[in-house]
């Protein structure tokens, strides 16, 4: 169990990191202003917009959000085995970059309160 | 005025009320939940216990789901309670991938009670409905709190949470006591002293949701 949290984490945080390696804020930009082409459907499924800019532009692979090996999180509804494709992804890998101090443009969440 | 609620985990014995009462109140369709409740074991036999954990859109002061709707369509109003535009929302489901709580669900197709028949309420025009209940295919739903309960209380000039009427309808069913419901800008309201008294805390902290569900753990 323990060595499954350690290797979230270690992902979570080479994810943060490979996203820092770009510039994000100037890439953000771009896509807004259609100089990167991130494709017209905004949705979820691969091939649109949301897999087109985590995966295409700035690198993410697959394995990078959808680990099969998280921690079971119970006050998640649903249970990975019950997934299809490629599996659930663990909030905690977005919470990475989107926190409010995190390098992503989209801070979608704040900052744990201590 | 700020709404929020109280779950005593240590009262709640996983009844699922809460839910029933949820989806009767909501109509919710057969498939979705606005409210469930998860359950897991702790600890190594013979000591064993079960925990059960309602769950319900948590309202959160900072909701990321409101903050990733490419259609702005999530809104907070001015009691805190987060609710969708059923008339902006176009089924992006980017608010089901940022909540970290899993408490928004995805209308894919219109499914009836029972199979092959529409019960009364079902063949209502959405005119009809209050636009919380106006739900159609290709949306995601949640939680509202009741919202459709409050209001009507506010604009009689009740206040909410003081009788069955005037509560979400998961708080006056539940037959533990387990759920409360009230103003967390009052200090004297039962929620803010339940905080302050039994140390209720919100769930995944770490993601700075500032959530308005509070659990006595």
């Amino acid at each position: 169990m323990k060595i499954k949290i350690i290797i979230g984490f270690i992902l979570s945080f080479v994810v943060g990191f490979s996203a820092l390696a770009f510039n994000l804020p100037s890439t953000a930009k771009s896509i807004k202003a259609g100089k990167i082409k991130v494709g017209k459907v905004t949705g979820l499924e691969p091939g649109q917009r949301f897999h087109n800019i985590h995966n295409k532009v700035l690198g993410l692979d697959c394995n990078s959000c959808h680990i099969s090996e998280f921690a079971p999180d119970y006050l998640y509804q649903k249970k990975y085995k019950d997934v299809g494709g490629m599996g659930h992804v663990d909030r905690g890998v977005c919470l990475g970059c989107h926190k409010a101090n995190g390098p992503a443009v989209t801070k979608l969440y704040g900052v744990a309160e201590k | 005025m700020r709404f929020g609620m109280v779950i005593d985990l240590k009262r709640c014995f996983g009844c699922r009320a809460c839910v029933a009462a949820c989806k009767i109140e909501n109509m919710v369709q057969p498939g979705n939940f606005w409210n469930f409740v998860i359950e897991y074991e702790q600890g190594k036999y013979p000591n064993v216990r079960k925990i059960f954990v309602p769950m319900n859109c948590m309202h959160c002061e900072n909701p990321p789901c409101m903050k990733a709707c490419p259609e702005k369509a999530i809104t907070k109003n001015e009691y805190g309670i987060v609710l969708i535009n059923y008339d902006k929302c176009k089924g992006r489901k980017y608010c089901i991938a940022a909540c970290p709580y899993g408490v928004i669900h995805f209308i894919d197709k219109e499914r009836t009670f029972y199979e092959g028949h529409k019960i009364p309420y079902e063949t209502l025009p959405p005119e009809a409905k209050h636009p919380l209940h106006r739900k159609k295919p290709c949306i995601a739903e949640k939680c509202t709190l009741c919202w459709h309960r409050i209001e009507k209380a506010l604009k009689e000039g009740k206040k909410p949470g003081l009788d069955y009427d005037s509560s979400p309808a998961c708080v006056p069913v539940c037959p533990a006591n387990a759920r409360f419901f009230g103003d967390l800008d009052d200090p004297n309201s039962e929620v803010s002293k339940l905080i302050a008294e039994k140390r209720a805390i919100p769930l995944k902290r770490e993601y700075g949701t500032k959530p308005q569900v509070y659990y006595i753990i």
